[in-house]
């Protein structure tokens, strides 16, 4: 029977074990990645094998039981959620990046630093003392950094939270052999094509014109602006963004508060950070 | 005035491929395959050397590839594809007796027009790397007629001697003789290559053509054009004389998407070939 | 306008209770207000029409050709189909500019290759046009190209004069769509009083200098500073695109449902100002400079596409103007580089 597409020649013959490993993070993005319909859940692990996921059951991919460390075999992909912010979770980080084939960065976090990242923006001294006042060295920690500052990653689904259809659409694509297909235009393509007002014309400083898109411009479409959590496009005009605040008489500085929040690890916008 | 919309040609199966089974592959190096086709309706594709396909994989996209035989009667043809990303890569995963879809042909080829012109004259095929493949529906019709031309020259230039495609059938023009010579470089050579190195441009000194009496027919890597044009006309071949077949981003190629573009002319429809002359004042073709 | 068309007069309130006797059988889109935004969309009801236009953010073209459209269908059986979805509708209180961006891209999409999912849904859809008496706002130039007057692309087109419409029914299908409506008999001098008052309202409003020349004078600037400038603020955002009535180039892209059995080819509204719009493989970007980005749309509208439609593309609406946060003009840009001081 030859192949007809789409069919079996877009499957590979197997099907690929999937592992979800997190560190400093929420788990939001992973509830996210399971928050699905029954069909949907059926289908998914129709194309994948989930070996490893702490979130939702107890098995571990090297057959250990879930009150062990990570596996460091047994899977294809490797699916991480949360930022690097210890040096041990660098080394963790490393291990599973040798044994997975292919490293996919879940949600902001892993992404760009996500939200952890903002700790950043203030000196160990005070951040530590902000959080633990009592005991200010009680928890080893430093900078916040996104996980492909430490290893090659293979690709990335953005967001904080993630959306669950783009989870599904690069899970798809990578069992496919496709590109991820995540978008490389800003929020604005996203926000204008569901004719929303735009957040500047009601005083709002919004980021979604130097942010990726793939959202659906989730925040300006409720009512908000968009404050960057899916990172920056390729080519950001950044300095164009001044010209954007005097246009609105809006401060500059003001835009720059907003960048910390979840851009702090991207050179375009923070070219000094360490 | 004011009349209701006028439509004209509205053609309910413009963005509707068609199946066709895969009945040959051949593996010319490791990112270029060439696939045999043949269209599942048995209708012939019909084509003009030059013009392209739009080849699908459901699921996967859609890809602009040129037609890379002859036309015929029958209802196969040949295509050579580089694994550059989504459909080319899945392409290379196919297997002989695999179907895939396509629409086509499209844009505007060698028509008869170019061919009649091109009879009685000395013809200069210029093909850097991929730019072999869409010349060689052209080529392939001329060789077997060549007395219909003063004389064939052929200057194909690779990166490197194994990207080097359809080997075996270079090697038959190699030793065909008479009016027709095929002269190869690589840019890098090798213990095994004991042709020219150097870049395609290092050929065309080494063939004597009659200026008045030549078409030149060019297709290569954007970059390519520049200096081979530089060359040509530095020997003064008029711009009317040379022919050439570009690559742009295509996705609909019926002219209605937009990405094909340069200034105000679709490639996918007013080319991809065209007369140099035609377009020597677009800034957007080089 | 034809002259002989015939002319008829309509109150307001038979105007709206027309409209709803017709909504009981079809699908009317007009101007109106969702939550905070202004809009074209479907209306149950003549109540929710906006009768004075509000500039929307974007233009009727989407109803024709949608944001996100599937052109084909597949299954893992091997069956292929076009999908071409058409619905009769109503467009109603479209706008002159709008009726020029539609009727450019009637004549892009009914060419030699007919757009079949364009046509279909064109076809099926009755324009009823409503006038203007003066310019919508400050971002709008459409006098500047004359799109604010509409001479074809329409069925019915209405103009507003105290109380009561003026009525001109210029096609078969509009003909046909005015029988539901309870009119009186007008006259010609019905139309030439709007039409005076229409003049008054955009009087001082003057064209671009040579207008019909454009195609040459911008093919002549194309290395005018202009495109340096005004492009140095881009953000490479796309918005100028969304929301034009007359950009209408795509992106196809395959969706294969989870369960891989089956999928669609959908198009997507695609932008000439987004970095990626022109890359092919190996890195090679034939438009890779905002300038040239720039200066490719701004062409499209007074040079490549001009030249074909015999009508600037550029109907001047004013959205792109509304929607661009840095303030790029294509208004602004010819008259840099017409030399034109505006009005
Ligand atoms: C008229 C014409 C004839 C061609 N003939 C041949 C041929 O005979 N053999 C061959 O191997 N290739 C040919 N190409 C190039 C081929 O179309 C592209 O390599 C192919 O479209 C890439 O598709 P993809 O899905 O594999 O890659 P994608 O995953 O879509 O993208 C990979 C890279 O290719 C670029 N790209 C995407 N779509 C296109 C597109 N439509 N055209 C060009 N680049 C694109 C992307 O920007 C990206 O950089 C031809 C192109 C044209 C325009
Ligand atoms: S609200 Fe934000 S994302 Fe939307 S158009 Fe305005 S700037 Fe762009
Ligand atoms: S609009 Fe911006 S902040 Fe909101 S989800 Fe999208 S990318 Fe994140
Ligand atoms: S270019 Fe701007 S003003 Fe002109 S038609 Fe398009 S959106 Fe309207
Ligand atoms: S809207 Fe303005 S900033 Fe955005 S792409 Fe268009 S011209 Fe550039
Ligand atoms: S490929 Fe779509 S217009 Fe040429």
């Amino acid at each position: 029977m030859p192949n007809v597409t789409p069919n079996t020649a877009a499957i590979e013959p197997q099907k690929p074990k999937v592992a979800f490993f997190e560190f400093a993070d929420c788990e939001g993005c992973q509830l996210c990645a399971i928050d699905l319909t029954p069909e949907q859940l059926l289908d998914l692990t129709a194309v994948i094998d989930i070996v490893e996921f702490r979130e939702a059951f107890s098995e571990k991919a090297d057959g250990s039981d879930s009150t062990g460390g990570d596996s460091h075999s047994g899977y294809d992909i490797a699916i991480i959620e949360g930022s690097i912010t210890r040096d041990s979770d660098a080394e963790r980080l490393k291990k599973i990046r040798a044994a997975a084939k292919i490293v996919i960065a879940l949600g902001a976090c892993a992404h760009i630093g996500g939200i952890n990242a903002l700790k950043n923006c203030q000196t160990k001294k005070e951040y530590t003392e902000e959080v633990y006042p009592t005991d200010p060295n009680k928890y080893e920690t430093t900078t916040a950094k996104a996980l492909d500052e430490i290893i090659k990653v293979d690709g990335f689904i953005p967001g904080c939270p993630i959306d669950t259809g783009e989870f599904i659409r690069v899970v798809k694509n990578i069992v496919l052999g496709k590109n991820p297909d995540i978008p490389t235009y800003p929020v604005c393509v996203e926000c204008k094509k569901k004719e929303n007002v735009c957040a500047y014309e009601k005083g709002m400083i919004c980021l979604g014109p130097i942010t990726r898109a793939g959202c659906g411009a989730r925040c300006p479409s409720n009512g908000g602006y968009c404050f960057g959590c899916r990172g920056l496009i390729p080519e950001p005009n950044v300095n164009a963004q001044e010209d954007i605040m005097q246009k609105y008489n809006l401060s500059f500085e003001g835009m720059k508060d907003k960048f910390k929040l979840f851009l702090q690890r991207s050179k375009e916008v923070f070219p000094d950070a360490e | 005035m004011c009349e209701s919309l006028k439509i004209v040609g509205k053609n309910d199966d413009l963005y509707l491929p068609e199946p066709a089974r895969i009945i040959e592959i051949k593996e010319f190096t490791p990112q270029e395959k060439f696939f045999r086709v043949e269209i599942l309706s048995g209708k012939s594709l019909g084509h003009m050397p030059g013009q392209f396909v739009q080849v699908s994989i459901l699921g996967i996209g859609e890809a602009p590839i040129s037609v890379s035989s002859p036309p015929s009667d029958d209802n196969k043809f040949d295509l050579c594809v580089r694994a550059v990303g989504n459909v080319t890569n899945k392409l290379h995963t196919l297997k002989e007796n695999d179907i895939i879809h396509i629409r086509g042909p499209f844009g505007h080829g060698f028509d008869n027009k170019i061919l009649e012109k091109m009879e009685g004259k000395e013809l200069l095929f210029i093909a850097g790397g991929i730019g072999y493949v869409p010349l060689r529906s052209l080529i392939n019709k001329v060789l077997p007629q060549s007395d219909k031309y003063k004389k064939v020259s052929i200057l194909y230039g690779c990166k490197t001697r194994p990207e080097r495609m359809y080997q075996d059938e270079l090697e038959q023009i190699h030793n065909l003789g008479g009016n027709v010579e095929l002269l190869e470089t690589v840019d890098n050579g090798d213990d095994k290559w004991n042709g020219n190195v150097g870049v395609i441009t290092t050929l065309i000194p080494k063939v004597d053509f009659d200026i008045n009496n030549t078409i030149a027919v060019i297709c290569g890597p954007p970059i390519m054009y520049k200096f081979v044009l530089q060359s040509l006309l530095g020997r003064n071949l008029p711009k009317e004389s040379i022919y050439m077949s570009l690559e742009r981003r295509m996705k609909c190629g019926v002219g209605k998407c937009g990405h094909c573009q340069m200034e105000g002319v679709y490639v996918c429809q007013e080319g991809p070939v065209f007369n140099y002359a035609d377009v020597q004042n677009n800034e957007e073709v080089l | 306008m034809n002259e002989n068309a015939e002319v008829l007069l309509i109150s307001k309130s038979d105007l709206l209770a027309g409209i709803d006797k017709v909504l009981a059988s079809h699908k009317v889109a007009a101007l109106t207000t969702k939550e905070e935004r202004t809009l074209y969309d479907f209306i149950s009801a003549s109540s929710e029409i906006e009768l004075d236009y509000k500039p929307t953010v974007l233009s009727p073209k989407k109803f024709f050709f949608p944001q996100d459209e599937v052109i084909v269908e597949y299954t893992d059986d091997g069956k292929v189909t076009a999908k071409i979805d058409a619905e009769p509708m109503i467009l109603f209180g479209i706008r002159p500019c709008d009726i020029n961006g539609i009727k450019i891209l009637d004549e892009a999409f009914a060419d030699s290759n007919g757009d079949p999912n364009y046509l279909a849904k064109r076809e099926k859809a009755v324009i009823i046009g409503m006038d203007c008496k003066a310019i919508c706002d400050e971002n709008a130039f459409c006098y500047k190209v004359k799109a604010n007057y509409a001479h074809s692309g329409f069925d019915v087109m209405l103009q507003e004069q105290g109380d009561k419409y003026v009525v001109q029914a210029v096609t078969d299908k509009g003909r046909e769509f005015m029988k539901n409506f309870n009119t009186t008999a007008g006259n010609q001098s019905d139309v030439e009083a709007f039409l005076n008052e229409k003049a008054e309202g955009f009087k001082d409003k003057t064209p671009f200098k040579d207008l019909d020349k454009l195609p040459e004078v911008m093919a002549a600037n194309y290395n005018h500073k202009v495109w340096d400038e005004e492009s140095s603020r881009c953000l490479s955002c796309g918005s100028c695109i969304m929301v034009c009535p007359t950009c209408y180039c795509f992106d196809v892209a395959d969706e294969l449902a989870l369960s891989l059995k089956k999928g669609e080819r959908i198009r997507r509204w695609d932008a000439c100002m987004l970095s990626s719009f022109a890359e092919v493989a190996g890195n090679e970007n034939f438009r890779e400079d905002k300038k040239d980005r720039l200066h490719h749309r701004i062409s499209r509208k007074f040079d490549y596409l001009m030249k074909k439609h015999g009508q600037s593309v550029c109907v001047g609406c004013g959205r792109c103007v509304r929607a661009c946060l840095a303030n790029i003009s294509p208004k602004t840009i010819v008259e840099k580089i017409t030399c034109d001081k505006g009005e």
